[in-house]
């Protein structure tokens, strides 16, 4: 216990030992009443559209679409959660600060890269990312994590290489953008905002009997231990699974009655055209597998490579279902900063690489 | 006191329990005769499966355990996770179609990669080539000037190229949300009684030509007719 102590003292993140479960007589702290009036008035309408709506195409397309993020979306949010659960089962606090470098910059640096050894999207990154920060994470390297793992990833690599003819020029400027931006982003964060500031409070939507005393949880057996993490991350998704849905849904709105002419038609000069494709990926809401094989299909329509760059970078870090997935997680006002950091660092890292001449 | 306590752990174990059970047939629904290959790539029934798989987890771990969610807060967070379910049934057997191709915009024909001198010169022939859009759009220097015969969805666009039709598919690479349109475009000249979203079988010689600013695959249509849908996701070509 004094090893975890001096540990605690020499990492600048100040972190309670303990698993970050609470007491689980704590009740869930209930929704407030606009966010619940919101979600009561997307489900009547929802029901609504698919109870009266007409058989018509436009009703089908939009069907198939939301039906499509969401099938592609959930399998991995499903991955994400149990991983969060296991993490919240197996990885203790002290472990945690023990694997992080003590030197804050390192520790935002280690994180950002961590999607190369953790290849995970952006629709499973989340609910890890909350369980992190549960852990103790630091706000920083949670950032920079959740930003630049769905873009470094090696399957997102490999993608970008294969819809880019194997030019690797722009698979490598793309996963090296992501890294940048996350990790001065991730550096912004840690010293302007606190965790009070950013994170919601949370506090466990289960009835976990293991984990509130990790004296307990060390003496139970591995089947215990493994039935709590499936509790843990039944009881995530259940929390969580709607922000996705609710994000897939406009999404889809989007997809089906917004032609994507409307972008591409102001994509005449560099910055209207970054602009346009930046749009276009908070809209689209695509998968980082996926979005290297849209953004290449602009190549014939003459757009820069710098817009189809901002196309494959911001579109990762944000899109509607992420900013509605991001609610599980962060204030409002956290939001906003880290949305505004987003896109003013992705349009001049790409009006940068215009003007420069790299591309 | 103790009566709404014990109803509202009755509807924290059963509402969440409810609605993975629901994901679980859902699931299955969709393996069952390959109905996901309608939303994704077939490629992809493995994530299904794993979807099945960790629900069917999840629903035990509910029974078992429950939630401490807020009764009103569980019912609605049950509702919205329920949705999905209800557009996948809404959505049937069908595939995108020619109001989703109004909506995008269509992928410009590529180089040929990966083929081999004799195979492209063997595919020069005078007979028309029956091959699938795919392959010409992807392989297009092989085949341009060439008399190719390929199949597809029908489409009258409205407005300026009234004159045109288009004959395309899609191209997925990971969900219908992604699909790309691909095709051929053909002056509809003597066309009738083919609407849009029927299946057709065109015949002609193929060559570039810019319209609107974009260049796309034209043909010198010979002939056309009506087909039957080949399969219900014959609309789709996977990546």
């Amino acid at each position: 216990m004094k090893y975890i102590d001096n540990d605690l003292k020499n990492t600048p993140f100040p972190i309670a030992p303990g698993c970050g479960c609470q007491p689980h007589e704590v009740q869930v702290k209930a929704v407030s009443s606009v966010g619940r009036n919101i979600q009561v008035l997307f489900i009547v309408s929802a029901l609504i559209l698919v109870t009266f709506h007409p058989r018509s195409e436009q009703f089908i397309t939009f069907s198939i679409i939301f039906s499509s993020i969401i099938l592609e979306a959930f399998p991995f949010m499903l991955l994400g959660t149990l991983l969060g659960g296991f993490i919240e089962v197996f990885l203790s606090r002290e472990r945690l600060i023990n694997l992080l470098p003590k030197k804050k910059h390192d520790a935002i640096v280690l994180a950002a890269l961590l999607g190369i050894i953790f290849p995970v999207c952006e629709c499973a990154i989340v609910p890890v990312v909350r369980k992190f920060l549960n852990k103790g994470m630091p706000l920083g390297s949670a950032v920079a994590f959740l930003l630049a793992g769905p873009i470094v990833n090696p399957l997102v690599f490999a993608s970008t290489c294969v819809a880019y003819s194997f030019n690797f020029k722009i698979a490598v400027l793309r996963s090296f953008a992501g890294f940048f931006i996350a990790v001065t982003i991730g550096l912004i964060i840690d010293s302007c905002l606190s965790k009070t500031q950013t994170l919601i409070e949370t506090t466990p939507a289960h009835t976990c009997s293991l984990c509130h005393d990790n004296a307990n949880l060390k003496n139970q057996s591995l089947r215990k231990k493994v039935f709590a993490a499936f509790q843990h991350g039944a009881a995530d998704f259940y929390d969580i699974g709607r922000f996705l849905i609710i994000g897939a849904f406009i999404a889809a709105a989007l997809q089906t009655f917004v032609s994507r002419q409307v972008f591409t038609s102001v994509l005449t000069g560099p910055v209207t055209a970054i602009v346009s494709m930046m749009v276009l990926a908070v809209v689209l809401n695509l998968c980082s597998e996926a979005d290297a094989f849209i953004a290449s299909s602009f190549q014939s329509a003459g757009v820069p490579f710098s817009a189809q760059l901002a196309f494959l970078v911001l579109g990762p870090m944000l899109d509607i279902k992420l900013i509605m997935m991001y609610l599980s997680v962060f204030t409002k006002k956290m939001i906003i900063t880290l949305s505004s950091l987003v896109i003013f660092f992705v349009f001049f890292a790409m009006l940068f690489l215009e003007v420069s001449g790299w591309l | 006191m103790a009566v709404n306590q014990s109803k509202n752990k009755i509807i924290g174990v059963s509402v969440p329990l409810a609605v993975m059970a629901a994901w679980v047939f859902a699931f299955g629904f969709l393996i069952y005769n390959n109905r996901y290959y309608l939303f994704l790539k077939p490629q992809f029934g493995i994530l299904i499966y794993i979807s099945l798989f960790i629900c069917s987890l999840f629903a035990l771990s509910f029974l078992f355990s429950g939630t401490n969610h807020h009764v009103q807060d569980s019912m609605i967070k049950g509702m919205i996770t329920l949705l999905p379910i209800m557009f996948i049934l809404a959505a049937g057997d069908n595939t995108l179609g020619s109001y989703a191709l109004s909506k995008r915009t269509m992928a410009a024909p590529q180089k040929a990669i990966q083929m081999s001198a004799p195979e492209a010169i063997k595919e020069k022939t005078s007979d028309p080539l029956d091959m699938t859009i795919s392959r010409l759009t992807q392989q297009w220097d092989t085949y341009k000037g060439s008399k190719v015969s390929v199949e597809g969805l029908f489409y009258e666009p409205v407005g300026k190229n009234k004159d045109m039709a288009i004959v395309f598919r899609y191209l997925i690479t990971c969900c219908a949300a992604d699909a790309q349109p691909i095709g051929l475009v053909i002056k509809k000249n003597n066309i009738q009684q083919i609407k849009n979203n029927d299946w057709v079988r065109i015949t002609g010689v193929v060559h570039e030509e810019t319209i609107d600013g974009s260049l796309v695959i034209f043909m010198e249509l010979e002939h056309i007719e009506k087909t039957i849908m080949p399969s219900k996701n014959a609309a789709y070509f996977y990546n």
